[in-house]
């Protein structure tokens, strides 16, 4: 036996129970049944948007100081978010999980901030005119817009034709200013057009070319709207008494040159009917009395958006429901009255036409001046195409916008559907991609899946081109209200903008919605969820008990350390916005 | 042989630890250690804790850390402390952690006893409401009507408030965090290095196999029980000073017990009884609060 | 300095002339005087130490052994009950090798209670792995406290000094207090080569497996056997720096003693008295104090007893359903190398009951006149005619 020595501290066989190692050998993972993963996905609000905009992410880039970027992103799918973020319906707010928590974002004020405030310059990093393919578009409205655009972002030429003096379509000719500043419409369009798009306007199509001359091009698109308004007494609209909504609004000024607040009659419960009301109203300085809007459906169901009917009543407008024209009586070329009825819609669920069924037999009276029929828009049909298929006043398109005739692609109101300004632009979209693949000779049902958006209509644009992106994101995945974990937010109001006073605004033609203030967007911002996303919060980092989420110090990427993660799924539920996912070890 | 440079930056507990698979506790303990920071020196004692910092040779502090008794963390804390003042040595932290069942039971005369003199340590008890470790054993901190292995029909006393105890020994700093609300404890922790003297902090940590609950709920459960005011997050200074730290959601109770399997026993007359009492318990604190 | 000391007091001042850092106590009779003197040093601010007042002996010893492993020297006191309660805490600190020392006034354990002498307390602690002086005098008291911090610093183990209750520790004597800057000389401060250090991170009293734990108890059993040679050592430079040694053993006029008597604590003193008055009437006696006792110095004791005819170990404690301790240990010593010596066990002066050299004296007479030597141990001798003689 050794002869015992004074105790000294060997490091290899240590007298006492000191320890100078790590536990990094212990690889605690190898146990793990289920590994998390990264995955971005598509929020409900950007499920719901039929142009597909990827809004968490804007919010995002907002709410960190970078206005330009959030503008950026919604430029990516969307060449008028100035626009929308006035007179859009806000599908997306509509779906917004937040609306299940308290109450939803106000995403349209968001959009119209950006847009406001965004300084963009869209032509960086667009391969402008780089590729072989010249396109022609035939009107210039939001359909129109939107197909010009993301064509002219592929590198293609495109040519814009336009039969009205200036570009816009609906938006300048439809949509009065006090909804939507020319201004505002203005730089949007001037925007889209810096990508090198050529314009001819004032030239209609039948009149000023023909199909043949376009003959050049290798695909056109179609996007010249419904321009007739519906006529509801036959032969009489050429009489100076009666006029559609459409024309009257596309020029208000001339219409009302003579007026001298006769009784004016607006027939219809659409935006249209109302519009011209408003604009009616403001023309005679807001003086409401000889104006009253008759329409079939009852209040709830006018297809008028519901907060345009507000501020209509709220103008002091008045609105007569159930009500259906039945007869004219004119006397020496001037109007005297209308006959009419009480009356009931009927809306079939699912084919969506709409029937009017009069109650009663007892008729009415009202004395007029003047009558504006808003009863719908049909299309104007002797300008197009030899051989296009034409069903019930619409060109026939499939979703993707192709027509009957290969080289021939439509979209808009022209083919029906939705009649709102979104889902105009979405069409456009859709066109783009259509007439890309056409051009590539790539299939279209391909590309389209590849790049939709859960189960829905709409497509990234973005994920399209093929830009790169940070994370991965897929675009399949939609993150509902049940998949955020609310224990991480409170409740807090919406934050909504100043309108005009009624007693102002009706003497005016300014816009009546202000944009929403710096410190109130601010607000609202930090409100979003920003379902789907990483927004950095960190709450995996923070929440993981085996410091297994890391993050690259030059990067800022995280990833998961896969020794040492034992698949517990904290991460997973910490992560409140649902952007990791626990899947199956193999 | 030499410990290996920092796995992150800011955190003082390495990975491959021992603790199970969605442990609150081995979260709490990263949260305190980050704070902590790296001039500090730690107390453990047995418990899940002892199991989380491994077994010899190798550890997963990267602070210098000694496995005392069970019941000597605060005493063993105050001799560290004490050698460190005689080295003239006044900025190095001295955290003692501990479980519940050795702060609130077996530990309790010398918590005690450090706060009685004062001690310039941070305590931290890291209660999970039984003996885990040792296989689900009933504790003082176990709450009331909770199923344990050795109260298989429920505890029928409720649990020791320890924030409040600590509050009458009159120490500068007595405060209740949760593992699941990391900013809030991390704050905690660094307002309590600012002090000198006994400072307490009684950290919630949710035990999935105790609890019985699907593991990767940890953070809800931890949030759940703060959001129903069942586990109030405040702080006492010097034993008169009450701040609520985090303003509730004022959920109904029933969200958070009826989350856990040791719960799973109420009915729905028990749960009234307990809102009830909750809601009494809230009033008092808010009383408490408005009368600094 | 020459003054006159109680026992604990001169413990008092073998531990402030050492230089803790760091000492933690609990009162306890008959402890408490050390702790006061101590409490009154720190008060005038000329202790040097921090003094932490704990709430109980466990958590003296437990502030001990972390304020050690932090790299300071420590120190602490306590008796009976007070050490009992420690007891899983004495092992602990024997397996972290923190070199503590701790005076333990031996009294006797409750039930029922009891203030006065007995070994019973100090001897339940000796599987702890702490080394054990038992003293006999207060001189001794002072000297084994500041050799105890050199023999500890050396060995990392910790050490008990062991002195009785009343007997020692309140019976005041003169005792030479030497000089701070001779004991600064001979002790040297606390360079431990592991500590709790910010500089040098490390985890100290892990989990172990069966077999690593089984070497650390090679090791501290090989640092126990080393301690032996380091007690001898300490010893001999004490005496030639301070002009007094200790030793292992005390023996008096035993190299021709027929029978040998051997004692611990003050056993020792009235043993002597007896002995020479024994010698008086012609007896070949003489007597063997075992200061040492853990670790058991068995080749000192063998070589010191192999020629006695008879021994006669005098215990105050008892194992219950054994026998004296010091006996016990003493036989089984000797049974490795000796065989034939009759070794007859006394248990006297249970719960501190006088013991007086006409006791020793009798304890004579009975070895002298048996033959051979019982199996169980006489008792009740103080009182009655003893119990296990026949």
């Amino acid at each position: 036996m050794a002869k015992p020595q004074r105790p000294v501290l060997n490091m290899k066989d240590p007298f006492v129970a000191v320890s100078f190692y790590d536990s990094l050998i212990f690889k605690t993972g190898s146990q793990r049944t289920e590994r998390p993963f990264f995955i971005n996905k598509v929020a409900s609000c950007g499920h719901a948007c039929p142009i597909g905009i990827d809004i968490p992410t804007a919010f995002y880039m907002a709410s960190k100081g970078d206005i330009d970027q959030a503008l950026t992103i919604f430029l990516q799918e969307n060449p008028l978010p100035g626009i929308c973020g006035r007179v859009c319906y806000q599908a997306c707010e509509m779906e917004c999980n937040r609306g299940n928590f308290d109450e939803a974002i106000n995403i349209r004020s968001f959009e119209r901030f950006i847009s406001d405030h965004g300084q963009v310059d869209i032509r960086k990093n667009v391969p402008i005119h780089s590729r072989k393919g010249k396109f022609a578009v035939i009107g210039s409205g939001p359909a129109g817009l939107s197909a010009a655009y993301h064509l002219a972002r592929l590198g293609y030429y495109v040519t814009l034709f336009e039969a009205k003096p200036e570009l816009g379509g609906m938006l300048r000719y439809g949509i009065p200013p006090y909804r939507l500043s020319r201004f505002i419409l203005d730089r949007e369009i001037e925007r889209i057009l810096s990508l090198g798009i050529r314009t001819h306007v004032e030239t209609t199509m039948g009149r000023d070319f023909g199909w043949k001359d376009l003959e050049s091009f290798d695909a056109i698109f179609i996007s010249i709207g419904l321009q007739s308004g519906k006529v509801l007494f036959e032969g009489e609209n050429a009489e100076g008494f009666i006029l559609t909504g459409l024309d009257f609004l596309a020029d208000p000024q001339k219409f009302s040159l003579e007026d001298e607040a006769p009784k004016t009659l607006i027939i219809g419960g659409g935006n249209v009917a109302i519009d011209a009301a408003r604009t009616l109203l403001r023309l005679r300085q807001g003086r409401g009395d000889n104006l009253i809007v008759l329409c079939p459906e009852s209040r709830d169901q006018m297809p008028a958006l519901a907060e345009e009917v507000k501020e209509a009543l709220e103008e002091g407008i008045t609105i007569v429901n159930g009500r259906a024209p039945h007869k004219l009586h004119t006397k020496n070329g001037k109007l005297l009255s209308l006959d009419f009825r009480r009356a009931k819609v009927k809306i079939d669920e699912e084919s969506g036409t709409v029937k009017i069924i009069p109650l009663g037999k007892v008729i009415q009276k009202l004395k007029a001046d003047r009558i504006i029929v808003a009863i719908g828009q049909t299309l104007q049909s002797h300008n197009l195409p030899d051989g296009i298929e034409i069903r019930q006043g619409r060109i026939v398109a499939d979703r993707f916008g192709r027509t009957s005739i290969p080289r021939i692609f439509a979209g808009g109101d022209v083919i029906g559907g939705k009649a709102f300004v979104a889902d105009a632009i979405a069409s456009g979209k859709m066109g783009a991609l259509a007439i890309s693949c056409f051009i590539e000779g790539r299939d279209i049902e391909t590309q389209f899946q590849a790049n939709q958006i859960g189960n829905g209509q709409s497509f990234s644009f973005q994920h399209f081109i093929g830009a790169p992106g940070e994370n991965s994101v897929d675009l399949r995945k939609v993150v509902f209200f049940d998949q955020i974990n609310t224990l991480f937010f409170s409740e807090s109001p919406r934050n909504n903008p100043d309108k005009l006073e009624p007693g102002t605004r009706i003497k005016t033609f300014e816009e009546i919605t202000s944009g929403l203030d710096v410190g109130r967007m601010e607000e609202e911002m930090s409100r979003c969820f920003e379902c789907g996303i990483c927004t950095d919060c960190e709450n995996c980092l923070d929440f993981c008990p085996d410091i297994s989420v890391l993050r690259d110090a030059k990067s800022g990427v995280y990833s998961f350390h896969h020794d040492y993660c034992k698949g517990c799924g904290i991460c997973s539920v910490a992560c409140a916005r649902n952007v990791i996912e626990m899947v199956r070890e193999k | 042989m030499e410990m290996e440079l920092d796995y992150h930056e800011r955190d003082n507990l390495y990975p491959g630890h021992r603790a199970c698979s969605g442990c609150g506790e081995a979260l709490g303990l990263k949260l305190v250690l980050q704070a902590a920071g790296k001039k500090a020196i730690a107390v453990v004692v047995p418990s899940c804790l002892g199991i989380i910092l491994g077994p010899y040779p190798y550890s997963t502090f990267k602070i210098p850390v000694f496995h005392a008794a069970f019941e000597t963390a605060a005493s063993s804390a105050a001799g560290i402390s004490n050698a460190l003042l005689a080295k003239g040595d006044e900025e190095t932290l001295v955290i003692a952690l501990a479980g519940d069942g050795g702060t609130t039971d077996i530990g309790f005369q010398a918590l005690s006893g450090a706060a009685d003199r004062n001690e310039n340590i941070i305590y931290c008890c890291f209660d999970n409401e039984a003996y885990m470790n040792t296989g689900i054993q009933v504790s003082s901190s176990t709450p009331q009507w909770a199923w344990t292995m050795t109260t298989p029909q429920g505890k029928t006393r409720g649990k020791k408030n320890m924030v409040e105890i600590m509050g009458v020994h009159k120490i500068p700093y007595s405060a209740s965090a949760s593992a699941c609300f990391p900013d809030d404890l991390r704050r905690k922790i660094m307002e309590a290095k600012e002090l000198k003297g006994m400072r307490y902090i009684h950290i919630l940590s949710p035990c999935p196999p105790g609890w019985r609950y699907e593991e990767k709920l940890t953070p809800n459960i931890g949030r759940l029980a703060v959001e129903t005011k069942f586990y109030p997050l405040y702080e006492i200074r010097n034993g008169k000073e009450y701040t609520i730290t985090h303003l509730p959601k004022n959920l109904p109770v029933e969200d958070y017990l009826s989350a856990q399997g040791r719960f799973k026993h109420l009915t729905q007359k028990d749960l009234e009884i307990i809102q009830k009492e909750v809601d009494t318990n809230w009033d008092k604190l808010k009383r408490r609060e408005s009368q600094n | 300095m020459r003054r006159f000391l109680s026992g604990n007091h001169a413990a008092a001042y073998g531990a402030r002339l050492a230089r803790p850092q760091v000492i933690a106590a609990y009162p306890i009779t008959p402890q408490s005087p050390i702790y006061e003197k101590l409490s009154e040093w720190d008060s005038e601010g000329v202790l040097g130490a921090r003094m932490m007042r704990v709430e109980s002996e466990h958590s003296a010893m437990a502030a001990c052994i972390s304020a050690s492993l932090t790299g300071v020297r420590t120190f602490t006191a306590t008796a009976s009950q007070g050490l009992a309660l420690m007891h899983e805490l004495l092992h602990f600190a024997s397996g972290m090798r923190v070199p503590i020392v701790l005076v333990n006034v031996n009294r006797a354990l409750a039930a029922p209670w009891s203030f006065w002498s007995e070994q019973t307390d100090s001897l339940s602690q000796r599987d702890t792995g702490w080394l054990q002086f038992y003293v006999s005098d207060n001189q001794e008291v002072l000297d084994t406290v500041i050799q105890a911090y050199k023999i500890s610093e050396t060995v990392f183990l910790p050490t008990m000094v062991v002195l009785e209750a009343f007997y020692t520790s309140h019976f005041m004597e003169p005792v030479e207090v030497p000089e701070q800057e001779l004991v600064d000389d001979f002790l040297s401060s606390f360079q431990p080569t592991f500590k709790l250090d910010t500089e040098k991170p490390a985890a100290f009293s892990q989990t172990v497996t069966q077999s690593e734990y089984g070497k650390f108890r090679v090791h501290r059993q090989m640092a126990m056997e080393y301690a032996q040679e380091v007690v001898q050592a300490v010893d001999k430079e004490f005496e030639e720096r301070f002009g007094r040694g200790h030793g292992l053993l005390e023996c008096y006029r035993q190299e021709d003693a027929e029978i040998v008597l051997v004692t611990a604590g003050t056993f020792g003193c009235t043993a002597k008295v007896a002995i020479d008055e024994l010698r008086e009437k012609g007896k070949k006696v003489g007597m063997v104090r075992i200061r040492l006792f853990r670790p058991f110095p068995k080749l000192r004791l063998i070589e010191s007893l192999k020629h006695a005819r008879k021994i006669a170990v005098i215990d105050r404690n008892l194992s219950p359903g054994q026998e004296g301790i010091f006996c016990e240990e003493l036989k089984s010593a000797l049974y490795s190398r000796v065989n034939g010596i009759p070794v007859f066990g006394f248990v006297m002066g249970l719960g501190g009951s006088n013991v007086s050299p006409a006791h020793i004296k009798r304890v004579f007479g009975i070895t002298e006149r048996m033959q051979d030597a019982p199996l169980k141990p006489i008792l009740d001798l103080e009182d009655g005619n003893g119990i296990g003689l026949s």
